[in-house]
């Protein structure tokens, strides 16, 4: 890549910048999406309690005027002359026989419609002290708009004007209020008249003596629009009104707009139960599809009248409007998010590009060495890693820098060498050339000689085979007849054919002692030639060395005690099983115990074990008359007998510390001898302690 | 207490003679035998205490000697003792795997012979 473009790279900044604008961006975004869920659940909660609050003040309102009204009807229609009025009608009407009675009704009733209230005919009723009371007080008040009363048959008593009928005990109101004597209280729902203008209510209450019987009942119709006129007048900022529902859920009044039939929602659609509350309605017809929030309020919380009513306060505002202010605030907010961003996104180029300059300055220096300039320094002072790593930069500088002076050293010693050695070739190449015409005919000259040589090594070889044949078998063949010459020397010799005199047994213990010389010189050929052919097996185990010590002392004792010497036992304790042959071992321990025993005449034989430098070490010490220092190498060499005599007080064949030599050797051990001439001898042999884990467990098929 | 009889197998006329002389004088009945054949033969007629087995027989050697009165449940307690001048560790292995009791090399001294005898005449009575 171009220097120039490599330094023109300083996306760190960028990316610093990147990174603080996504984690910015992210951060802001659930910052303002959780602060919109809590605000708009705030703004919910506050301004539905709010608005509860109203519905239900406009609720009690309502509640109070007609419970009010109601009083005030109750307090009118105990009135003595009232009730004395009834309790005339109903004498007249109670003295008449039942079908008299319904006969009277029929015809009342059926010439009712016909007749004018001012008429003569129906003076009784239009004309009575109460009618013309009742027409006064209508008059009187601008809310009360009919006033009749009945006698407890139905049958009108008074009124404030002309009604539909006579007959009333047909109508829901007078039965409700009636009720066979135990009536009550009935409102009914509101109606409008559309045209008299008038919002109706209709009361019916029963009227009683001061014993509480009935004895009739009066209905009185209320223009309640006076009433309503909080409900009207209330409004909230742009949207917000206020809605009177009736039973059904229909519209009853609606600020000031008297609509019919309509219906702001079903009651079912409001939580099932509660007198008050507050919720979004998404989809209101009566609104216009427009997406309200709504509080409201049971105008009668609890059942008071004979039928239940179940009017309910609306406070609705139009949701956009509600939730409007949080709209403009989350608004405000990501305004200064963004306006944050922007700070931040500079703010992060800027200081990632902090950081990179020290690393741009390396990226130089980088440039700077490669060109060449080995020397550039690097000057970085950051007290942070990054001064660390051009700390390392420069090390690592430094230590390419000396492998590279001495490449160039080497590399110039080696173009001398291989200036020097080019020479040599040449001259060589000649050499060989010259050479090459005289080689042929040594080629040849050598194929004879290799040929002749495995003729030779063939012929060695069977040479050799057909000695180690013929020792083993001469050996073999020898052993049979001197089995029975020591049998028959023997025989003679203890006595078992008869006695015999001294000088017979003398010559015959010379022919023994020389027969078995002769048996032993066999066996010990036998073993050299074995071990020399490596045909002796040796079973390598763990042993005991303390063991096969003990086993050479019980068969040397005797012959040791013979000749008045003792053999002394020093045996280390704690020697960890050798891995050794153990018959060979004790083949070689009692070579060394017959010598020493041999030789010593006086005294005492020490065998000595222990464990020295790491080896296993067996000492056979005699006090017999030493080894001269010249002779000591050539002890275990084969038929090396030292001195005249020697072979004969041993009784040895001048093989047998040649075959232990062998033995020990072939355990990986030495041996060897340390004497001072006149003050006896020590033999010596170590065997290493090595775990032979493949030795161990081999066939130990005999034990000596 | 009968004499106990040892059959010595052993083609050396003069290895016959003196040992079996030996044993004699020990105080054992002596039945020999000078091939491998023979010896079988007799060591399934005479019923002996025990056989002195020479290694290197003609006709039958030691070893087949040994393993056919050893594999024959009839004679497989007779205690056999090999007797040879070939002194091989192999010799030594393959004798006791053929399952003789003992093993004593050519030449010996005269009184290992006698020792062995009475301790296996011994241990088979015991």
């Amino acid at each position: 890549m171009d220097k120039k473009e490599r330094q023109h790279k300083t996306g760190v900044g960028k990316k610093v910048a990147l990174l603080i604008f996504f984690t910015t961006f992210i951060v802001l975004a659930i910052d303002l999406s959780v602060e919109y869920g809590l605000s708009f659940s705030l703004l919910h909660r506050t301004i539905g309690e709010n608005h509860v609050e109203i519905a239900n003040l406009l609720a009690v309102h309502i509640r109070e005027s007609i419970e009010e009204k109601i009083s005030e009807i109750i307090a009118l229609s105990s009135s003595p002359l009232w009730k004395k009025q009834i309790l005339e009608t109903n004498e007249k009407v109670g003295r008449m026989a039942q079908d008299e009675r319904a006969r009277y009704f029929a015809r009342m009733d059926s010439a009712w419609p016909g007749t004018s209230w001012d008429d003569p005919s129906l003076s009784e009723f239009a004309g009575n002290y109460l009618s013309i009371r009742l027409k006064a007080l209508c008059d009187d008040t601008k809310d009360i708009r009919e006033f009749l009363v009945t006698d407890k048959y139905g049958a009108l008593v008074a009124s404030s004007n002309k009604t539909t009928d006579f007959y009333q005990a047909d109508e829901e109101w007078w039965q409700k209020a009636y009720a066979d004597g135990k009536g009550g209280i009935f409102i009914n729902n509101i109606q409008y008249d559309e045209s008299s203008d008038v919002v109706g209510i209709t009361f019916a209450l029963p009227i009683r003596v001061d014993s509480g019987e009935i004895i009739g009942t009066c209905k009185v119709i209320i223009d309640t629009k006076s009433y309503f006129t909080p409900l009207a007048s209330f409004d909230i900022g742009k949207s917000g009104h206020a809605v009177l529902t009736d039973s059904e859920g229909l519209v009853i009044f609606h600020s000031g707009v008297i609509p019919v039939e309509q219906r702001l929602l079903n009651y079912s659609e409001l939580p099932k139960g509660a007198g008050s509350g507050h919720l979004i309605m998404y989809d209101s017809p009566f609104h216009r599809g427009k997406r309200q929030f709504i509080a409201f309020s049971d105008v009668f919380p609890s059942p008071v009248f004979g039928n239940d009513i179940d009017w309910k306060v609306f406070v609705s505002q139009d949701s956009s409007e509600v939730f409007g202010p949080l709209n403009t605030l989350m608004l405000q907010m990501i305004s200064v998010a963004l306006l944050l961003i922007a700070i931040i996104v500079p703010l992060g180029k800027v200081f990632g590009g902090y950081f990179v300059r020290p690393i741009h300055e390396l990226h130089i220096a980088t440039d700077r060495i490669l060109e060449g300039d080995w020397d550039y320094t690097i000057d970085i002072k950051t007290n942070d890693e990054i001064e660390q790593f051009a700390e390392a930069f420069k090390e690592m500088i430094v230590n390419i820098k000396n492998k590279q002076d001495d490449l160039i050293k080497a590399k110039n010693e080696l173009e001398e060498l291989s200036k020097g050695l080019e020479k040599r070739v040449e001259a060589r190449t000649k050499e060989l050339s010259d050479a090459q015409a005289a080689g042929l005919n040594l080629l040849e000259d050598i194929q004879e000689e290799k040929r002749k040589v495995e003729k030779y090594s063939k012929d060695l070889e069977s040479a050799l085979r057909i000695k180690a044949d013929f020792t083993s078998m001469v050996s073999h063949e020898l052993r049979t007849p001197l089995t029975a010459i020591k049998e028959g020397i023997s025989l003679v010799l203890d006595g078992t054919t008869g006695p015999l005199g001294k000088e017979q047994k003398e010559f015959l213990d010379i022919a023994k002692r020389n027969v078995d010389r002769l048996a032993r010189l066999i066996n010990d050929v036998l073993d050299l030639q074995k071990l020399e052919s490596g045909k002796m097996v040796f079973s390598l185990a763990p042993e005991d060395i303390n063991g096969a010590v003990r086993e050479v002392y019980d068969t040397m004792i005797t012959m040791a005690r013979d000749k008045a010497l003792d053999i002394v036992l020093e045996l280390s304790e704690g020697i960890p099983k050798v891995v050794f042959d153990r018959d060979k071992i004790i083949q070689v321990l009692a070579n060394l115990v017959n010598n020493a025993v041999k030789l010593t005449d006086k005294g005492r034989i020490t065998v000595r074990t222990e464990i020295k430098d790491g080896l296993l070490r067996v000492t056979v010490k005699d006090e017999g008359p030493g080894i001269r220092k010249e002779d000591l190498p050539k002890l275990f060499r084969r038929f090396e007998q030292l001195e005249k005599g020697t072979e004969r007080r041993t009784g040895g064949t001048g093989l047998v510390l040649a075959i232990s030599k062998d033995i020990i050797e072939r355990h990986g051990g030495t041996i060897w001898a340390e004497s001072e001439f006149g003050q006896g001898a020590s033999f010596i042999f170590t065997i290493p302690i090595v775990e032979r884990k493949e030795s161990y467990g081999e066939d130990r098929t005999y034990n000596g | 207490m009968d004499k106990k009889k040892i059959l010595l197998v052993d083609d050396e006329e003069d290895v016959l003679k003196t040992v079996g002389f030996r044993l004699q004088a020990s105080g054992y009945d002596v039945v020999t035998a000078s091939d491998g054949k023979e010896g079988l033969e007799k060591a399934r007629s005479e019923k002996p205490d025990l056989v002195i087995l020479d290694l290197m027989l003609p006709k039958m050697d030691g070893y087949k000697v040994c393993a056919f009165l050893k594999k024959d449940t009839r004679y497989k307690d007779i205690p056999i003792i090999m007797f040879t001048a070939k002194a091989g560790d192999i010799d030594k292995k393959l004798g006791l795997e053929v399952g003789a009791d003992a093993y004593i090399m050519k030449p010996f001294e005269p009184p290992i012979l006698v020792e062995t005898v009475e301790k296996l005449l011994a241990k088979n009575n015991g």
